[in-house]
């Protein structure tokens, strides 16, 4: 009986074990594939355009007297 | 237990497997990396150095204003910032900021869409559309800095302003400053432009 008990706690704790390193082996797995990917698209996607924008409201009293 | 002992050969199967293709995984990534060597004891690497800039900050907008009354134009300029004979608002004035992302210095040459004539129109004494490169990082300009606090006219067909823009995280950025001189018989309503920053690898 003592035995049995014993052999069934070995085999749960195994399972565990086996499950939380499978967890940890994706894991891992997926990481690695992710900085591959990085590792082969080294490309450094910048944008070089700019904008400048302004709105001018026409003033119909402006320019009367020509200074500025 | 026989079925507790078949889902343990099972799962054992699985892990073995499972060590197989993670182990196999980074063994090509591995020879991907640096060539392996045979047994004479080269390794070749290759390092890929990459040149790219980006704007930080990518637009420039001024804003809606009118020239003053009576005035023959407005100036607006970012590095005060200040507005002069009109009521465009300062708040959120601020030169385009530019940064080297790549991985080596590069020479940046700047262009825009439009000149003075082709953005404001109106008349020629009383319109200016000029710019002011100066490093935003002490020292990310060499040898010299651009246009240092001078304006000059933009340039449709490009100005090198930078032969060595450089990719060290604190000597990488330059920033774009602007003057605008608008005409009171220019164009109106939303007048804009596109800058373009085009590098290439510094010698």
């Amino acid at each position: 009986m003592i035995r049995k008990m014993v052999s069934d706690r070995l085999i749960v704790t195994l399972l565990v074990v086996a499950i939380l390193l499978s967890v940890f082996s994706i894991v891992m797995t997926m990481s690695l594939n992710i900085n591959k990917q990085l590792y082969n698209n080294p490309q450094a996607e910048g944008n070089n355009q700019a904008n400048v924008e302004l709105t001018v409201v026409p003033n119909p009293q402006a320019g009367s007297n020509g200074s500025g | 237990m026989n079925s507790q002992k078949l889902v343990l050969i099972t799962i054992t199967i699985v892990l073995i497997l499972n060590t197989i293709i993670s182990y196999n995984l980074p063994q090509s990534f591995i020879k991907g990396l640096s060539g392996l060597a045979g047994s004479e004891g080269y390794v070749n690497i290759t390092v890929e150095t990459i040149i790219s800039v980006n704007f930080t900050q990518e637009t420039l907008n001024f804003g809606p204003g009118s020239i003053d009354d009576g005035q023959s134009n407005a100036t607006l300029e970012t590095s005060g910032p200040s507005v002069l004979r009109g009521n465009w608002s300062t708040s959120g004035m601020s030169g385009l900021v530019l940064e080297n992302i790549g991985s080596r210095n590069v020479t940046l040459t700047l262009s825009t869409n439009k000149n003075a004539s082709s953005l404001f129109g109106g008349s020629q004494g009383h319109r200016r559309y000029m710019w002011n490169i100066t490093s935003n990082e002490t020292g990310s300009c060499s040898p010299g800095a651009l246009s240092n606090s001078t304006f000059r006219n933009v340039n449709t067909s490009g100005y090198l302003f930078c032969e060595q823009l450089g990719y060290l995280s604190d000597q990488d950025t330059l920033r774009i400053d602007f003057l605008l001189t608008i005409p009171y018989d220019g164009n109106s309503g939303i007048l804009s432009d596109t800058i373009t920053a085009t590098i290439s690898a510094a010698p």
